[in-house]
């Protein structure tokens, strides 16, 4: 998994490594259990303050995308639900909003935009395995 | 907070009656990268080397490692590596006899260290250094300076005319260096996205006076970023937004920059019967221009167009 | 402090090349090779001319050793590094001496390679004519310091930025004056001490301004302020003040006074009798104002009142000098500096003129052109291959009465007469 993180984005540095590496694990390019540069060497890799890098993998830690293991370093979690149902519609609320305004204001109409997720998510699916 | 490893009050630097440096109250907290920003002229490199004990202060004081700059003995410089701005050397000497010079005064010198940064900027150690580029100029210097495996590390503009090749070269030893989190790095620079990936906090100079003094995180937090739509400007209304920092105009647009955004502040904006307000995520380096460009804005004809004048 | 030391030599080695060409050229310009060259103007003038290019050449190498580091970005390398910038400062110190050394001192080797090989034989010189010229040459060292001084020092106008250059003048001038050998013991040992002080001081001065001034803002801080700086920068302006006073004034008023002498004598005739003779003296015309005619009053110590045609005792405490421009402190051991000292002149029974030159009891007899002819002791003439026998004591020459007769047009010239402690003696060369 190659992370690539720009700089003068309006996301900040740490959040850019923990979406790639949640994309990497959703997408399947991350297995459960596979191990994670450690944080000097990815700090190391692509230029970056370490902390940054700690800071990262703590949020991701804490979202239960990879797990700390003492003396051994950082693997993919299990998923795990951490999130109530409740919580994570709440998120997918979140993330779908500004998405289908986007999309209606390009000027997709509903079944377009049903047609293109399906798609999307089946090539997803289909990559990861 | 730990015992600062810098730490100034009140200090004062005039030039010929021009205050450079005013009332500035600073700490450099240690384990860290601290950079320091600002504008040209904002009295950083004064306060660098006031820190540094080459120059005196006008008024008030400043303490490094405990003890005052002007008191500094060689035993204490022996823990400082000092990064001369421009790269300054000498240029009729090798790259091997630079090292010799410097490692004179040091008790710990680590030659290995030396040879490995040198030979990562590509430089062959007998070249004169007046016949190196800018960049591998910026690398010996480096060099020298971390060779003695110092526990403070002082930059002064150290990208400053640097190619990209070169620029990389030198994060990446940055980096390395303050990985562990025992040695501690001030960085005064203007590459705003080189800040942005090796610092920890971040101060801003402007005019001689410390403006912001905060961890990088706390910064983006801080300042926030909304887009107004609204058909009539009231200069006025805008300007009382509290914590302002920035208001252009782009197209149909107004980007206000605030600090500290809070209720009063979405009361303010609310205020001004905007047809849409859309809060924008704000890259560091736009939050930072933000507040240097407020400074020039002030003292310049251009400031008119950007304090919400209608179009 | 090595490391600096080892640098700045290196840096200032390239100039120390041409400082060498300089001063040796100024060397050569004032070495005699004939007599026609030598009579006075030896060893004075090659003092003089040592002693400006080899203070200019300290000026340049202290402006050089500070200037370039005046920029901020070099003084801020230099000065962060883990040696203390008086520890720099000596470095700088000592590479400008080493350098400033060898700037005169090959020119003053050579000099003194070429004064042994001309030796006696060809004009009365010897290595020793170059060493009162090399202290002076090192006492103009103070000018590096001075010049460092200056340079790092914050002052508002050009002019009082050069008082340090005051102090090192002070120095030289002393010294020049001591190697005239004007004054008596205490004279001497004042100006030792003057020069002594002067140095310490500049030195101090320098240090001071180089360590502390550079960093300070202008005119406010405690720091700015050191003994060397009140005392050097004060005795500097006097100095100044009074020599400019000096020069307005018109010296020449000053001195009309003072610089009047009355000599006295003793001369013997051509018809065997002992005068006293006085003779008063003005100073060299300055500012267009003419000497008088030095005039002459005798007294016959013969021809006396009461009859007796016999010389006068002259009494236990008189003892002859010898012929010098000014006299020479009485216990400056002659046998320190061995130098020929000019004596006299005398004409043979051709009239040929010859020089003599004293040395340690022996007078030398030169020719203008053939050299070194012989060797006058009281037991006589000697050839240069012959070893002399004896030695004069306290040798004086004595006037020709007939020389200055009033008579004029009238030259008699002739063989010198002269005493010393035991004795009249005429000299009679035969050519």
């Amino acid at each position: 998994m190659r992370i690539q993180i720009s700089t003068g984005s309006s996301s900040p540095i740490y959040r850019q490594i923990a979406n790639q590496t949640r994309y990497a694990v959703a997408t399947g390019r991350l297995a459960v259990g596979d191990p994670l540069p450690s944080v000097r060497a990815l700090a190391a890799e692509l230029v970056l303050n370490a902390n940054t890098v700690a800071k990262a993998y703590s949020a991701l830690v804490r979202d239960g995308v990879l797990e700390s293991q003492q003396g051994r370093g950082y693997f993919v979690a299990a998923q795990r639900e951490i999130y109530t149902r409740r919580e994570r519609q709440r998120r997918l609320k979140k993330i779908m909003d500004p998405f289908l305004a986007e999309a209606l204001t390009l000027g997709f109409d509903a079944d377009q935009i049903q047609a293109e997720v399906q798609k999307q998510l089946g090539k997803l699916v289909r990559s990861g395995q | 907070m730990m015992n600062p490893i810098i730490q100034t009050k009140r200090l004062t630097r005039y030039f010929d009656r021009q205050a450079v440096v005013r009332d500035l109250d600073l700490s450099v907290p240690p384990g860290q990268v601290t950079a320091l920003l600002g504008l040209n002229g904002a009295g950083k490199t004064t306060t660098i080397r006031i820190i540094m004990g080459l120059l005196r202060p006008t008024r008030g004081s400043c303490q490094i490692f405990g003890k005052d700059s002007s008191e500094l003995s060689p035993d204490d410089r022996m823990r400082i590596g000092y990064m001369v701005e421009g790269h300054f050397l000498y240029s009729r000497m090798s790259v091997r006899e630079c090292a010799r010079f410097q490692g004179a005064g040091y008790s710990r010198w680590n030659d290995t260290q030396f040879d490995r940064i040198v030979k990562h900027f590509g430089i062959s150690q007998s070249t004169r250094v007046g016949h190196l580029s800018r960049g591998q100029r910026a690398g010996v210097s480096l060099a020298l300076v971390l060779a003695p495996d110092p526990e403070l590390l002082v930059l002064d503009d150290p990208a400053l005319g640097l190619d990209p090749v070169s620029r990389r070269a030198l994060n990446e030893t940055l980096v390395e260096f303050a990985a562990d989190g025992q040695r501690t790095v001030l960085l005064s620079s203007h590459l705003l996205d080189d800040v942005e990936r090796i610092a920890d906090r971040v101060m801003l100079m402007i005019d001689g006076r410390l403006q912001v003094d905060t961890t990088l995180d706390d910064f983006r937090r801080r300042v926030a970023g909304f887009a107004v739509e609204v058909d009539v400007v009231d200069s006025d209304r805008v300007a009382a937004i509290p914590g302002l920092i920035e208001a252009r105009r782009l197209g149909p647009r107004l980007h206000l920059t605030v600090a500290d955004a809070d209720e009063e502040t979405s009361a303010a904006i609310e205020r001004l019967q905007a047809t849409a307000v859309e809060p924008i995520e704000l890259p560091f380096s736009d939050s930072v221009l933000a507040w240097l460009s407020r400074s020039r804005n002030q003292h310049s004809f251009l400031g008119r167009h950007h304090a919400g004048e209608s179009t | 402090m090595n490391a600096i030391f080892r640098k700045e030599l290196k840096d200032i080695l390239r100039w120390t090349r041409l400082g060498m060409i300089v001063i040796g050229l100024l060397c050569w310009n004032q070495v005699p090779d004939d007599f026609m060259a030598f009579y006075y103007a030896f060893p004075r003038y090659l003092r003089q001319m040592s002693v400006i290019g080899s203070g200019v050449f300290a000026l340049v190498l202290g402006l050089l050793q500070s200037m370039f580091d005046l920029r901020t970005d070099a003084r801020t390398f230099l000065l962060h590094r883990p040696i203390s910038s008086s520890d720099i400062f000596r470095g700088k110190l000592a590479a400008g001496f080493v350098a400033h050394l060898l700037g005169w001192g090959i020119p003053m080797l050579l000099v003194v390679i070429y004064l042994e090989s001309i030796g006696p034989e060809k004009l009365p010189v010897t290595w020793s004519d170059a060493l009162l010229p090399a202290l002076c040459c090192l006492v103009s060292f103070l000018f590096h310091p001075a010049a460092m001084w200056m340079a790092c020092r914050e002052a508002r106008w050009i002019g009082t930025r050069c008082l340090p250059l005051v102090l090192a003048f002070v120095a030289v001038s002393t010294s020049d004056l001591i190697a005239q050998r004007p004054f008596r013991e205490w004279g001497i040992l004042i100006s030792i001490a003057i020069v002594v002080v002067t140095a310490v001081v500049t030195v101090a001065g320098a240090r001071h301004a180089f360590t502390r001034q550079t960093c300070l803002p202008f005119g406010e801080s405690r720091e700015a302020w050191s003994w060397s700086n009140s005392i050097g920068l004060t005795t500097a302006s006097i100095v100044t003040f009074v020599v400019v006073a000096i020069f307005l004034l018109g010296y020449s008023n000053l001195f009309r006074q003072v610089g009047q002498t009355s000599e006295r004598r003793l001369a013997v005739a051509i018809d065997g009798h002992v005068w006293e003779l006085e003779r008063t003296r003005y100073p060299s015309p300055v500012l267009g104002v003419a000497p008088t005619q030095p005039s002459l009053a005798g007294q016959n110590l013969t021809n006396q009142s009461d009859g007796n045609n016999r010389f006068e005792d002259v009494g236990q405490e008189w003892r002859g000098r010898p012929l010098d421009v000014l006299p020479a402190p009485r216990w400056f051991p002659p046998e320190l500096i061995e130098r020929f000292r000019e004596f006299s002149s005398t004409a043979s029974t051709k009239d040929h003129s010859l020089s003599l030159y004293e040395r340690n009891g022996h007078l030398y007899l030169y020719s203008q052109y053939t050299g070194w002819r012989g060797t006058v002791t009281p037991r006589g003439i000697f050839t240069p291959t012959e070893t002399p026998q004896g030695r004069f004591n306290n040798a004086i020459a004595l006037e020709h009465c007939a020389r200055h007769t009033l008579a004029r047009g009238k030259r008699i010239g002739g063989q010198r007469i002269f005493a010393d402690d035991s004795g009249i003696y005429q000299l009679d060369i035969d050519e």
